[in-house]
């Protein structure tokens, strides 16, 4: 069985097959996009559901031939420092320095050097995602539907790791959190529509709201919950694109850097996607589909063992060190100016969002460099 | 804040005595009840005494609905043994709260020379106190002292001196004279022959309507001194009643009584029909047409009629999802929209949700809660054999309600009353069972025509409109309120009493308090009914009309 990667809410996203390029399929409980413009020709969708988009075939046969990687942090330790009642060879004791503390080191601290515990990446030809470079390199994926040219060397590098997989603890807590989690609020606003169906020329505006997403009476995210726009704190997430809608579906004419919150269990960070475009699916109430673009290596890695600390990361069988020097190897884009080493690597997220009436705020906000977003912000307050 | 103030009062000061001098009303009273206090009279009272902070989380028994008010079902309501355990169990509750550490030190006005002994002076002090302020008929003085005493054999006993006051205290809050309003009746020696209520009496009907609580000291102080046999000083104490911020306490009870809205506890909606109904609109709706009401009718002393067009309401978060806006936390002011198509209370979500079922709309029960809680007018009980099944399991090719409901006009024995409920009701199917508006049903278009005292409309607006022009609007309020003022229901007699109060009503251009006042002083309402006086008191009335 081949479906779309989910986390916890099945009925959201396991039943949903994204085409990958092609189109966002609908879910069964939404309805059709509207030829009608949106009130105010505005609507705005509030983020309930974003994991990484990575395409499964049943025990991972097709992706991952030789099995999923089996050395998670756990098993690298115990391989590392054998039980030998915690002396080594010539007998003299381990100290916390040399194990754990040299293990957490290597997380906070990861380097490009050659790595015993190499990660197993993905050999299928398949993948989520949207051709972001315009070519058809080998390197490449093609979608499920046939689609050449899908720029995802994130799913290469994750797409055998249990972490990012349709079931895993790790999925679960991420979904968790983005639900609970204020910070984690993004809603996504459409702006200048004429029409949910067919538009060349509409503003995608994205900010971070400050409500907890209401539940409806049948415990699915309420349609029409009121967010506030953060216009304090969250000014490091507005950010504007432009984009057209075809068939019901947004499609992004300008990429932009698209800046995701990501708080977990403890910490808050941020994770940065540059050249980022949608293909959603959009209906009155609510929208499905991916956001590609090229994670920052070093912000997208932060990010994900700050939301795992070790203990839960080796539920999944990632390692800190080892996944950050396979991001590393297949980053393809954004040189460093210095070294010439690539700092970020394509990839796709799955996003799902549910109407929301967006309240901005009615007080000036400063002038930052996303200027054009928060005039918007302080003339839009009501 | 009541920001309209005593508005209008001053233009009107001669209401009172208008009202008194007619002859024709001069001689009509109105019956003298003994009923139960509300729970909200019995928050309201504790803490207002007490404080805010005092938590009474206790639901009193359901009162019955008598005349079309609860507040009338609480003189003929009974009370059960389940609900004294319920008046011990809040009696208990507040005593404890009141001598806690957190309370005492602001709720007592002595300190007890030593806290593990009997003070019979901070004892009386205290309990002399709260009994003046409790009691709605004052006490013998001995009662007191024999108060003191119990919560002096308690303190020695427990060593504590505040034990010994929770026990007293937990007594005084089950008293009768607590939680019982007994009104009295005395000659009147203006009008001989004829009783009045006595002075605590006066004071008690006045506060429990004006105010929904029990009188305070002021009132209390005024009532004693006689100010309230005297016209001109009980306009003065009147007048101070309704420029009070508490007069929005009185309000909102009265209008949550002739509203129905207690009906909100108990609605129900199916989450897979109406996922958008979520748990906090059962008291948001309720709260969202009081607020609506206050605001209309104290803060902007607006005309009443003006509550079933008026698009100006409150919005809670929770109603934001059902009405598809903006809702931020707490409650904002909020206008609708002309197209929303929701002018006036009746396209509230509280109106709407309330009197329709679980899962489908339901214009006969909206158009019988509106002749009955708005017109007044009866709607007789459906017959016992009445056969649902068309409306229940419907004909599928009957797409809207209407389609369905046509079929009762078929009917005879379902057209008499359906007559009388459907066309209104069914200027309402633009709102579904949880009271979304929708403009279809099952894809069929839904037709809004209708007719209200002969007064035909097309859609939403144009019944609002109907209903605002209807003369039985205004005049069912009326008689709602002078009903709800005297808690009870009204005998006939009082038929020209309520004939002038319409027209008061009208000329100060419906608003809500110069008929708040009207009622208050006139003498119907300190006046008590022949019929209820007791003999034998009519007789030494009679036998001393020079008292």
């Amino acid at each position: 069985m081949k479906t779309q990667q989910s986390a916890s809410r099945k009925i959201w996203l396991g039943k949903t097959a994204i085409a990958g390029l092609a189109a966002a399929a609908f879910s069964a409980a939404t309805v059709g996009a509207s030829a009608a413009p949106p009130p105010g020709r505005t609507i705005a969708y509030a983020v309930t559901d974003r994991v990484e988009s990575t395409y499964e075939t049943k025990d991972a046969k097709e992706e991952c031939p030789d099995g999923l990687y089996a050395m998670g942090a756990r098993e690298q330790f115990a391989d590392s420092f054998p039980n030998t009642e915690g002396k080594k060879a010539d007998g003299t004791r381990w100290t916390v320095a040399e194990t754990s503390l040299a293990r957490e080191t290597e997380v906070w601290f990861p380097n490009l050097g050659p790595g015993k515990y190499p990660t197993k990446e993905v050999k299928g030809k398949i993948s989520f995602g949207l051709n972001l470079d315009g070519k058809v390199k080998d390197s490449d994926f093609t979608a499920p539907d046939g689609t050449p040219g899908i720029d995802n060397q994130f799913y290469r590098a994750t797409g055998c790791i249990e972490s990012y997989r349709d079931g895993s603890s790790q999925r679960l807590f991420y979904t968790e959190f983005l639900e609970s989690r204020n910070f984690n609020r993004t809603v996504i606003e459409l702006t200048d529509v004429d029409s949910l169906e067919n538009d060349d020329d509409v503003v995608v505006t994205t900010y971070r709201g400050l409500d907890t997403m209401a539940k409806d009476a049948k415990g699915e995210f309420a349609v029409d919950a009121t967010q506030r726009v953060d216009g304090e704190f969250g000014q490091y997430f507005v950010r504007n694109f432009k984009a057209k809608i075809v068939d019901g579906t947004l499609i992004s004419s300008q990429p932009g850097e698209f800046v995701w919150p990501n708080e977990n269990h403890t910490d808050a960070a941020t994770e940065i996607m540059r050249d980022a475009r949608f293909q959603m699916k959009l209906t009155p109430e609510k929208m499905d589909g991916i956001v590609a673009g090229y994670l920052d290596v070093e912000t997208t890695y932060r990010a994900s063992m700050k939301r795992y600390g070790t203990h839960q990361a080796s539920y999944g069988k990632l390692a800190g060190g080892s996944i950050y020097k396979t991001l590393r190897k297949l980053a393809d884009a954004y040189p460093d100016p210095k070294t010439g080493e690539n700092t970020a690597i394509s990839g796709a997220l799955s996003i799902k969002g549910v109407r929301v009436q967006l309240v901005h705020p009615d007080k000036k906000v400063a002038d930052v460099n996303t200027a054009p977003q928060l005039k918007r912000l302080a003339s839009a307050g009501e | 804040m009541l920001a309209g103030g005593p508005f209008g009062i001053a233009a009107n000061s001669g209401l009172a005595a208008n009202v008194a001098k007619d002859a024709g009303t001069a001689d009509i009273g109105t019956p003298k009840h003994m009923r139960l206090l509300t729970l909200q009279q019995y928050i309201n009272t504790i803490q207002y005494f007490f404080g805010p902070d005092i938590k009474i989380d206790v639901k009193f028994a359901p009162l019955p609905r008598d005349g079309g008010l609860l507040m009338a079902g609480a003189s003929v309501g009974g009370v059960s043994d389940s609900q004294i355990e319920t008046y011990q169990k809040i009696a208990n509750l507040v005593s404890l709260q009141v001598v806690d550490a957190d309370h005492r030190g602001a709720l007592f006005q002595c300190k007890p020379a030593d806290e593990r002994a009997a003070d019979d002076a901070c004892a009386s002090k205290f309990l002399t106190r709260v009994i003046d302020y409790l009691y709605f008929i004052p006490p013998p003085k001995e009662h007191v002292a024999k108060m003191v005493d119990q919560a002096g054999v308690v303190a020695n006993r427990l060593n504590s001196f505040y034990s010994g006051i929770q026990v007293v205290l937990e007594s005084v809050l089950l008293n009768p004279n607590v939680l019982l309003v007994v009104e009295n009746e005395e000659p009147d020696p203006k009008n001989p022959g004829h009783m009045r209520l006595d002075a605590a009496s006066q004071a008690s009907r006045l506060s429990l309507f004006l105010w929904n609580a029990a009188p305070d000291r002021t009132l209390r102080t005024a009532a004693s001194r006689g100010d309230l046999f005297d016209n001109k000083k009980r306009a003065r104490v009147v007048d101070a009643m309704l420029a009070s911020p508490r007069l929005e306490m009185g309000t909102r009870a009265f209008f949550d009584d002739m509203f129905g809205l207690e009906g909100m506890e108990t609605v129900t909606k199916d989450a897979n029909t109406y996922p958008y109904f979520l748990g906090n609109l059962v008291s948001d709706a309720r709260e969202q047409t009081l607020r609506t009401v206050v605001n209309l009718l104290l803060t902007k002393n607006g005309d009443y009629r003006d509550i079933f067009t008026s698009r100006e309401t409150f919005i809670s978060p929770g109603l934001g999802v059902l009405y598809g806006v903006k809702g931020l936390p707490g409650w904002r002011a909020y206008e609708f929209p002309p197209e929303a198509h929701r002018a006036g209370i009746l396209t509230q979500a509280s109106f709407l949700a309330m009197n329709s079922h679980s899962t489908r709309s339901s214009p006969t029960l909206r158009g019988k809660a509106l002749r009955e809680l708005i017109l007044c007018q009866k709607v007789p009980p459906p017959p016992a054999n009445v056969d649902f099944s068309a409306v229940e399991n419907p004909d599928p090719s009957l797409k809207t309600a209407r389609q369905r409901l046509d079929l009762h006009q078929k009917n005879p024995a379902c057209a008499g009353c359906h007559k009388i409920t459907d066309p209104i009701g069914l200027a309402l199917e633009n709102f579904d069972g949880a009271g979304r508006y929708r403009d279809n049903e099952k894809g069929e278009k839904i037709d809004l025509r209708g007719v209200v005292d002969g007064k035909a409309f097309t859609d939403i607006e144009g019944m609002s409109q109907a209903i605002h022009g209807s003369p039985a609007v205004p005049k069912c309020l009326v008689q709602r309120a002078f009903t709800y003022a005297t808690a009870g229901v009204l005998p006939q007699s009082t038929a020209p009493v309520l004939e002038d109060l319409n027209k008061t009503f009208a000329s100060n251009g419906y608003r809500l308090k110069p008929l708040l006042r009207a009622i208050t002083l006139s003498p119907a309402f300190s006046k008590v009914d022949e019929a209820s006086a007791a003999p034998a008191e009519k007789k030494s009335a009679s036998a001393s009309p020079t008292n």
